[in-house]
């Protein structure tokens, strides 16, 4: 079966690959798209203050900062009122 | 053929932020493409690996890499851009001294699996995690093994200099730019291999413009619990924990300048070997007690030393360098 990979995918953030699969006819028969990518931000950030939480989760993503920076502030609100 | 000297990027274990902030030099990023032909960025061009590896060694003149050594891609790509660049530039707080992401190597690969893998938002019936290598009836597919712990790219291969900062700010890049453009028309000379650059050689305290009395604190305090903040008072004396003292200066002391506290993004300063036993150190010098009972109350007022202490350097701390997180637990 060939075979066409993609690597890395680019012109986004993030890390990615994509694998293609063609059939004898050169038909597509499957594609595969991968994220190799974990840094374990569910995980450290367990157990951490609160008030380290928007300094952490905006380093989830370098692009889009201010979504996961204000994504925390939002929760602490929801969880003292 | 261009004639240009070629330039790349690369990110490894990172966020993508390094990439933004490079694109925020604004105008100036006319002169990267005036003075190199970009060979190799993965957020801006559509270069392939492949692309990297029929490439003749030491063909790329300097590579800014960013991001950490998290699994064994990471490594391979440091391996590859290594063979390939004459300079190779650890870019942002990642690539220096693991960041935040580092804080990760407190757990093992194992727990941060089944974290990862297990949250309310995931879809994960049958308990999978990811493989290295897994058959599916078209053939094999392959993603790279995690490592057990974040490695700092220096800990992978040589590192020629180094620009930290979470992420670099933009007016430093740019001076590293203007600096390389004069080293190619002859006007400037490379500083020494394995340099910072791109930085100040104080500590952020140096920058900032608060007042530094005396005072000793006898407590310290979280930002939430203060009603006010004095504008103009030195905010480690107000008690709220700065990392000013040991970090490198470079930022123009945006956070406090903000009235926020440092948080040590640009690193340790220059001279220091661990960047949390220097804060340690500055912390220590302004608690106000010599009771044994009341220090450990005092320092009981920062709620999580590992995070404060090693936010952005647990990786490339002196604590657990070359220690597996997997081992320990």
């Amino acid at each position: 079966m060939q075979r066409i990979s993609i690597d890395p995918i680019t012109r986004l953030e993030g890390h990615g690959k994509i694998e293609i699969f063609l059939d004898e006819e050169g038909e597509v028969a499957n594609t595969y798209f991968q994220i190799p990518e974990l840094r374990g931000f569910e995980r450290f950030c367990v157990g951490r203050p609160v008030e380290e939480m928007p300094l952490l989760t905006n380093r989830i993503c370098g692009v889009c900062p201010e979504a996961h920076h204000m994504a925390l502030p939002k929760r602490r609100m929801q969880c003292t009122t | 053929m261009s004639e240009k000297p070629k330039f790349a990027m690369y990110w490894a274990a990172s966020c993508g932020g390094c990439e933004i902030a490079v694109l925020n030099v604004h105008e100036k990023i006319l002169d990267i493409d005036a003075n190199f032909e970009i060979v190799f960025w993965p957020v801006a061009m559509d270069a392939k690996v492949k692309d990297v590896e029929a490439m003749p060694d030491q063909s790329i003149l300097i590579t800014l890499f960013n991001g950490g050594m998290r699994n064994k891609e990471n490594e391979e790509m440091a391996h590859l851009l290594r063979r390939k660049s004459q300079i190779l530039v650890a870019f942002g707080s990642c690539a220096c001294e693991g960041c935040i992401p580092g804080l990760a190597n407190l757990s093992s690969a194992q727990s941060l699996f089944e974290t990862v893998y297990h949250t309310p938002s995931t879809e994960n019936p049958q308990g999978l995690y990811p493989q290295p290598q897994t058959s599916m009836q078209e053939g094999e597919l392959f993603i790279p093994a995690f490592n057990p712990v974040l490695k700092t790219l220096d800990q992978v291969v040589a590192v020629d200099y180094y620009m930290p900062g979470c992420p670099p700010e933009s007016h430093q890049i740019a001076a590293v730019i203007d600096l390389l453009v004069a080293v190619l028309q002859g006007k400037a000379s490379l500083p020494a291999r394995g340099a910072t650059i791109g930085v100040g050689m104080s500590t952020v305290c140096d920058e900032c413009p608060r007042t530094r009395n005396v005072k000793k604190i006898k407590q310290f305090v979280r930002i939430q619990e203060m009603t006010t903040i004095d504008p103009q008072l030195c905010l480690l004396e107000q008690g709220l924990p700065c990392n000013g003292p040991a970090t490198r200066s470079g930022c123009s002391a945006l956070c406090p300048k903000a009235s926020a506290p440092c948080i040590g993004c640009y690193g340790p300063a220059e001279g220091v070997i661990d960047y949390g036993a220097r804060l340690i150190t500055a912390f220590s010098s302004v608690i106000d007690s010599k009771d044994p009972q009341e220090i450990d109350r005092i320092l009981d007022g920062i709620p999580d030393p590992a995070g404060q202490f090693y936010r952005f350097s647990l990786a490339k701390s002196l604590l657990r360098a070359g220690k597996a997180a997997w081992k320990v637990e």
